[in-house]
């Protein structure tokens, strides 16, 4: 596993998504907990297909290789479709590519507030049915993730998306409201996970 | 009253206007060059550059360039980085963005003063196949934010002896 981390200050959330990269598909997901990492917080875990883009495949590739690398992290969203999030990681080391990763609340919500808390996201390259524990020592990237201006306007976006999937589903409002508020109790209780790195 | 007087006064005045102007001219020469001078301004002169496979299969480059700051201003280099071409397995060509060896990083720059750098990078032979790339840049950051590049070539040191 390599790791990567930012140099420069983030940039400013950005409301509205220009000039990016084709964001590539996170076909699975997971997370990990050591007590070397983010203080033994649970960092989520992206498995993303890169299968037709062979600079991001070279990415994961140099990276076992060289090591440390250097990247930025900025969070965005699409005016077409606002309630989903996009994170792009430009690295610059050890070569450079832009990384655009979407998410869709409703269905990797957790994921986003795993991140914002560990400020980090392992990646790794699959295809759709691969998961962790059927590749436990793949490669993988840590990439240090900066949340400067976010945090909050994810959490009145997650909210949202979360309270319309439930209303779609035929919960009443009020009912909907709660089942919000218990989805995201359940994911603070997972996140507060810690593991211990044994030193204590 | 001589009828010459107005004209000569006219003439004298078309004069110092003149000189008032192309004064004018040369102060503002003199400080948009003093201005130029302040500004960082980094010649790259590279000296040797040569790389070797260890025995433990890693890539090694050594680069010995002298660095001359043509402003009046002092400055540092803050990093330097060697940007190297190389096919990828699948086949497309990549760069990949190498940095130096710590502790090989220069220097400071005093105002109109020449240092000679030596630049160590590292890389696992595996990542290039065992092969080393084909052309390099050389880019170093000051610190006033500026990057200045190099295009070099780099020969075996085995091949050169």
């Amino acid at each position: 596993m390599s790791r990567v981390g930012g140099r420069r200050p983030q940039k400013r959330w950005k409301q509205e998504w220009q000039e990016v990269s084709e964001p590539v598909q996170v076909v699975g997901n997971a997370a990990m907990a050591t007590g070397a990492i983010a203080g033994g917080q649970l960092v989520p875990l992206l498995i993303v297909d890169v299968a037709d883009r062979p600079e991001l495949q070279e990415l994961f590739r140099l990276h076992d290789h060289l090591r440390e690398g250097e990247a930025d992290t900025v969070w965005g969203s699409r005016s077409s479709r606002a309630s989903t999030v996009i994170l792009v990681i430009t690295f610059r080391k050890p070569i450079e590519v832009e990384m655009a990763i979407e998410i869709v609340p409703e269905v990797h919500g957790g994921l986003v507030d795993g991140i914002l808390q560990s400020r980090a996201v392992y990646l790794q390259s699959g295809q759709a049915g691969d998961r962790l524990i059927n590749a436990p020592d793949a490669k993988r990237i840590l990439v240090s993730v900066t949340t400067t201006g976010f945090g909050d306007m994810w959490v009145e976006n997650r909210d949202s998306a979360l309270m319309r999937e439930f209303r779609s589903k035929g919960l009443s409002k009020s009912q909907a409201r709660v089942a919000v508020q218990e989805m995201n109790n359940r994911w603070s209780e997972i996140l507060a996970l810690r593991m211990s790195d044994g030193t204590e | 009253m001589n009828p010459l007087i107005p004209v000569v006064v006219a003439l004298l005045g078309v004069v110092i206007a003149y000189a008032s102007y192309r004064k004018g001219r040369r102060d503002e020469r003199r400080a948009e060059q003093q201005e130029a001078d302040r500004r960082p301004n980094l010649h790259l002169d590279l000296r040797s550059a040569s790389y070797d496979f260890d025995s433990a299969g890693d890539l090694s480059w050594k680069v010995e360039l002298s660095v001359t700051n043509r402003s009046d201003r002092p400055t540092s280099v803050s990093a330097a980085v060697l940007r190297a071409h190389y096919l990828a397995p699948s086949g497309h060509e990549q760069i990949a963005i190498l940095g130096s060896e710590e502790g090989s990083d220069p220097t400071n720059l005093a105002a109109r003063a020449s240092e000679l750098l030596c630049l160590d990078f590292r890389a696992p032979g595996a990542a290039f196949g065992r092969s080393a790339p084909s052309s390099y840049e050389l880019l170093l950051s000051d610190a006033h934010g500026e990057d200045w590049s190099l295009d070099i070539g780099i020969a075996n040191r085995e091949d050169r002896s």
